[in-house]
């Protein structure tokens, strides 16, 4: 139990850690001179001391939306599959339940958008609803096709199981499964062929539209919410598709597990100096893809059972 | 390890129909040559075939790595269009593909049960044909067609090698032969295009 | 001896569900009642419909059951003529669209009551399962019952009376209809599948697998599409209905396959989501009719900002939304989770087209889930956030109390089918095993009702009321953890690049859902209209400039108007022969006279080409001689 929620605990600290490595890498590999790893934690300092600003046009859901966008994110922390092994786990929540918990994040985050009457509040969530709206049948599939492949619908057990026995038999329709997810990662998160995270472009922001009207704690609360989906997916593509090195002692369990999730930051980052922002109507294309993997590894494990 | 194999395989060919640009093809295809090339080097070594681990060098040096090169480099050569966008829209691309795999995987179940062992290796590559020939049908432009022709020619050798544990070599030899007139072929073809494409833009 | 009533478990499970349905629905109407200008009309068959569809679950035999269920045709079809005077072109349409097509339905019902009871309509269902199993073609009995209770439930293809009833009947019936209607339409299929009918070939579960599948995506793309809140919410009926099919159909194909205790899960999953779309499809139905009733107009365009002057509307159809949608802990997540729980056990199925069937199912499901967020992310937003966008949402005021008490007892019925589900699914679990099926309440709450669990091996488990607390708990530490930092607050003008917001340069819906629209391209067809006003036609800075898409229904397009056409092209022909003068009637019995003859000589006495050929010949001659005559 205290592995567990030292290991929940981990996950939430070095969540703001994650997305600053992420950005200081991207500057050095365009030769700038990369920002502090820490600045993620100085953002959130910063703007615990600073007042609420709220627009006068926003309603109720503005100083609902940004606790019931981080909240089931924060549960979900505690449903992700197990770092090291014989710390106690939530062995039996679905795909399906992970799934609606983020998308009932991404919900209020859209209500946020919509609720401040400005038109890049509508712009951000209608992007977000078009991309949230292709990504979850994906996200669904992909998830229970690899469960599926581990034996148990849990996702929390089929992590487990997957590190103590890798579906040799099944290798096509994990590949799949892994490609899919990965493109996932990408766009749910709003990394680059998707969304940049770094402009302010009314061509370009999807998820910076949609949060531009709050400011202080509330800002704070939705930053730490994007930097924790983002140690979400991270920790599920560990889990799922990285799944060695779980038998070792634990602290040692516990820092190749950290070390893969800086593994799956450094491919983020690789990814997004390397391609450039996709037109709106383009990311269907990309998605497109995810969706024939997620479906083609289900049909494949259903089918042919490879 | 034959699995994963074929799994990247059939992956770089799907991510090969929705691309857009002929470089970035042309880097698929040579991904899912450098994959075939693996899978014969694997199942030749089991096997401990050397025929088999020959014509898996030669897929190698040849497909993964020799014609994505001419191809480019021909490519270049000519001026050819290099924005290739699949006339197939993505939306029906999503429902076609999956449709495409499931109806083959279909159709192949009474074929597979007559080999003995990989069964679904069989399904697997009588679908990355079609999906071949899909890339054959979704262009108008001669680079991707020709893409899509050696991709088919990739599928079959895939077929040969899992299914029946290796062609003789003999026939792997001799397509490998036709592959190299298949180049010179389309070359002159290409020439030919350029030149009516400057005629075109001549009148 | 057969009753003219029967009080069976399902019987009084769906008279629950129409109770529960029902009493929140009197409130909302006796509030409503100021808005309907011909009172007694409205309360005389108010009563006969909420009355008629009791009679039609608790009948005992097929008289009774096609007496009450005519009755409700004609009740609810008199319901949506209460506002007739309003918009009488659109209103009278979709009433005439709606009588058509239930009585469509209902000749497919009573010739099936026919076929099964020999003509002694008194017969009770235990009879009628007799006379069904001697019956030599049941699949003309399944497709009989497949028109007749589809086209009530809404089903693709016969889904297409849906999107002009529901908005043109009063909110109140709206409802009412989408709410509890529809689901005497799925009593009818439990009732008869599983009684009458059983047992049944696998290809049955797949139709009706496919045919729920594709309802579930075809409802929620056109409700994303719609600018009409009421034709949205009955776009989304389509789509649950589609989703109660996938659970239904998913249990016929366990039960052919002989898996009785997946089958039970599957269609507990149908029965539970049949109560969960009733008690939000009706919430939000009410909030949409209280919108109406404030603003005057069904246009989601003229909406905005009703959050502020009308919060118990807005907050319980944000409830509602967040159930439709499938988000958890509510009970819309539940119930799509046993449907999707139930369609994952069947991975070690050995069969062909199962295994090609399911995983499309398992998607569209997916899809489906995926594009509801949108879809009700659009409904509420729009119509509740920002800034207002005419007139009459300025001056909308909250609804009167009675309203109010309907909606909040509804926004009650929503969270009791999410925190007392397991006493709900021990109900769904006694109504199956009076059926004879296996009662898999035990099986899903093996310790307790804190988990959920699914029966297929390895399968998930959820736990509604830990999420529920959870949420509450970590939603609480964080409101709680701002109050101690004292966080102070100021008011300030929405960012618009310096330039001031407006009702103007917000998103619409037509904006919200337009990316979507795009990719479905293909599927809708869009109409879009650009009219701009020029000065004496030169552009000029000021100009005024309007735009509006409309979806062509590709449904109605292909499969209506072509049968329209075909039928107008026949009857063009009929009118032609109708129209003549006296002489030509007595050609007609006189041909008529002829053609009985030799076709009697021909198929009856004896056969041969020879003389067929002939007296064809002769009976052309004379038609084209003595009716049609010369061409002028």
């Amino acid at each position: 139990m205290s592995l567990y929620l030292l290991t929940v605990a981990v996950l939430l600290l070095i969540a703001p850690l994650l997305l600053g490595v992420i950005k200081a890498l991207k500057m050095w590999l365009l030769f700038k001179r990369p920002l502090s790893l820490l600045q993620g934690y100085r953002d959130v300092a910063k703007l615990l001391h600073k007042e609420n600003v709220v627009s006068e046009e926003a309603s109720l859901i503005t100083r609902v939306a940004p606790f019931l966008i981080l909240s089931p994110l924060l549960i979900v922390l505690f449903f992700l599959p197990p770092a090291v092994q014989g710390a106690w786990y939530v062995s039996f929540v679905d795909a399906f339940t992970l799934t609606g918990l983020m998308a009932l994040s991404t919900f209020f985050l859209m209500l946020l958008g919509l609720d401040s009457a400005s038109s890049f509040g509508g712009i951000g969530a209608s992007r977000e609803a078009f991309i949230a709206a292709l990504a979850e049948p994906a996200m669904v599939l992909t998830i229970f096709a690899v469960s599926m492949m581990a034996g148990d619908l849990g996702v929390g057990q089929a992590g487990v199981n997957l590190a103590s026995r890798f579906p040799e038999k099944h290798m096509a329709s994990y590949l799949f499964a892994a490609i899919s997810f990965f493109i996932l990662l990408i766009a749910e998160n709003g990394r680059i062929p998707v969304d940049n995270p770094e402009t302010h472009l009314e061509l370009t922001m999807v998820h910076e539209a949609m949060i531009l009207d709050i400011g202080g704690v509330w800002l704070a609360i939705v930053e730490t919410a994007a930097a924790v989906k983002f140690v979400i997916f991270a920790s599920l593509f560990a889990s799922l598709f990285l799944p060695f090195g779980y038998g070792l002692a634990w602290p040692l369990a516990l820092a190749l597990f950290v070390g893969k999730l800086f593994g799956v930051a450094l491919a983020v980052a690789l990814v997004e100096v390397n391609t450039a922002k996709l037109r709106l109507f383009k990311v269907p294309n990309l998605l497109g893809i995810a969706i024939v993997f997620a479906f083609l590894s289900l049909i494949t494990f259903y089918v042919l059972g490879a | 390890m034959v699995d994963l194999l074929i799994g990247i395989f059939l992956a770089t060919l799907i991510t090969a129909l929705f691309t857009a640009r002929l470089y970035r093809l042309l880097m698929w295809y040579s991904l899912n040559s450098l994959s075939l090339g693996l899978l014969a080097l694997t199942i030749g070594r089991a096997q401990h075939d050397g025929a088999m681990i020959i014509s898996g060098l030669i897929t190698l040096l040849l497909k993964a790595g020799a014609i994505p090169w001419i191809l480019k480099r021909l490519s270049q050569r000519f001026g050819l269009v290099r924005q290739i966008t699949p006339n197939i829209r993505i939306q029906y691309a999503i429902m076609l593909v999956p449709a495409i795999l499931v109806f083959t995987f279909y159709l192949a179940e009474p074929i597979s049960h007559m080999v003995e062992g990989n069964a679904n290796y069989v399904a697997i590559s009588i679908s990355s044909l079609f999906l071949a020939l899909l890339l054959m049908m979704e262009h108008n432009n001669i680079a991707p067609k020709i893409v899509g022709f050696l991709s088919m020619e990739n599928a079959l050798f895939l077929l040969g090698t899992t299914a029946t544990g290796g062609m003789p070599m003999l026939v792997e030899l001799g397509i490998f032969f036709d592959l190299l007139m298949a180049i010179v072929v389309i070359n002159l073809l290409m020439r030919r295009e350029e030149m009516e494409n400057s005629g075109e833009a001549g009148a | 001896m057969t009753h003219f009533f029967q009080f069976d478990t399902l019987s009084l499970l769906f008279a629950g569900l129409i109770v529960l349905g029902s009493v929140p629905n009197l409130f909302y109407s006796r509030g409503y009642m100021s808005h309907i200008s011909r009172p007694w009309h409205y309360r005389i068959h108010y009563a006969a419909f909420i009355l008629s569809m009791l009679g039609v679950v608790t009948a005992g035999s097929a008289l009774s059951f096609l007496l009450f269920w005519e009755l409700m045709s004609l009740t609810s079809w008199q319901l949506i003529l209460t506002e007739a005077e309003k918009e009488p072109e659109t209103t009278l349409r979709a009433a005439r669209f709606y009588f058509f097509m239930t009585h469509f339905g209902f000749v497919f019902l009573l010739l099936f009551f026919l076929i099964v009871t020999r003509g002694d309509l008194e017969a009770g269902f235990a009879t009628m399962q007799g006379i069904a199993h001697a019956f030599a073609y049941p699949t003309l009995l399944f497709f009989l019952l497949l028109l007749g209770f589809f086209s009530k439930a809404g089903a693709v293809p016969l889904h297409v009376w849906l999107p002009y009833a529901h908005p043109a009947a009063p909110s109140p019936v709206s409802a009412l209809m989408s709410g509890v209607m529809l689901k005497v339409a799925i009593y009818g299929i439990f009732r008869f599948f599983l009684t009458v009918l059983y047992p049944w070939p696998l290809e049955w579960g797949v139709l009706v697998l496919v045919i729920g599948a594709m309802s579930a995506l075809i409802g929620v793309l056109y409700a994303l599409s719609e600018h009409d809140i009421k034709a949205l919410l009955a776009n989304h009926s389509i789509e649950n209905i589609g989703i109660i099919l996938i659970g239904f159909g998913m249990g016929m194909i366990f039960d052919a396959l002989k898996l009785p205790v997946l089958s039970a899960f599957a269609f507990t999953a149908a029965l539970f989501h049949t109560f969960n779309h009733m008690s939000f499809k009706s919430l939000l139905f009410m909030g949409a009719g209280s919108v109406l009733h404030e603003t005057h107009t069904k246009n989601i365009e003229a909406y905005g900002g009703l959050i502020k002057s009308m919060p118990v509307t807005a907050l319980t159809f944000l409830l509602a939304s967040v159930s439709i949608s499938a988000l958890p802990p509510t009970n819309g997540f539940l119930s799509e989770w046993m449907t999707f729980q139930a369609m994952l056990g069947s991975s070690h199925i050995d069969n062909m087209s199962l295994k090609l069937a399911i995983p499309f199912a398992i998607f569209a499901l997916a899809l489906t889930a995926g594009l509801a967020v949108a879809c009700f992310v659009k409904a509420f937003g729009i119509t509740f956030l920002g800034l207002h966008r005419s007139a009459n949402a300025r001056h909308a005021r909250e609804v009167n109390g009675m309203m109010r008490a309907g909606m909040m007892l509804m926004a009650g019925v929503v969270l009791a089918l999410m925190l007392f589900a397991p006493w709900f699914i021990g109900r769904f679990g006694a109504a199956l095993a009076a059926l004879g099926r296996r009662d898999v309440t035990p099986l899903i709450f093996p310790d307790g009702i804190w988990q959920m669990h699914s029966v297929a091996i390895h399968g998930g488990v959820v736990s509604p009321l830990l999420l529920t607390l959870a949420l509450l708990a970590v939603t609480g530490a964080l409101w709680f953890g701002m109050r101690l930092l004292g966080v102070r607050e100021r008011l300030h003008r929405t960012w618009a690049c310096g330039y001031r917001t407006s009702a103007r340069t917000q998103y619409s819906a037509t904006g919200f859902a337009g990316p979507i629209r795009r990719f479905f391209e293909w599927l809708y067809r869009p109409e879009e209209h650009l009219e701009k006003e020029t000065l004496a036609g030169h552009a000029t800075k000021f100009d005024r400039s309007r735009y509006a898409v409309h979806v062509t229904p590709l449904f109605e397009k292909s499969l209506y108007d072509g049968a329209a056409r075909a039928a107008n092209f026949v009857s063009y022909w009929v009118y032609r022969l109708a129209h003549f003068e006296q002489t030509r009637y007595a050609a007609m019995i006189f041909n008529l006279m002829l053609l009985v003859l030799f076709s009697y000589r021909i198929f009856a006495h004896e056969f041969s080409w020879a003389t067929f050929a002939l007296e064809s010949v002769v009976m052309i001659v004379s038609i084209k001689v003595l009716i049609i005559g010369e061409k002028r």
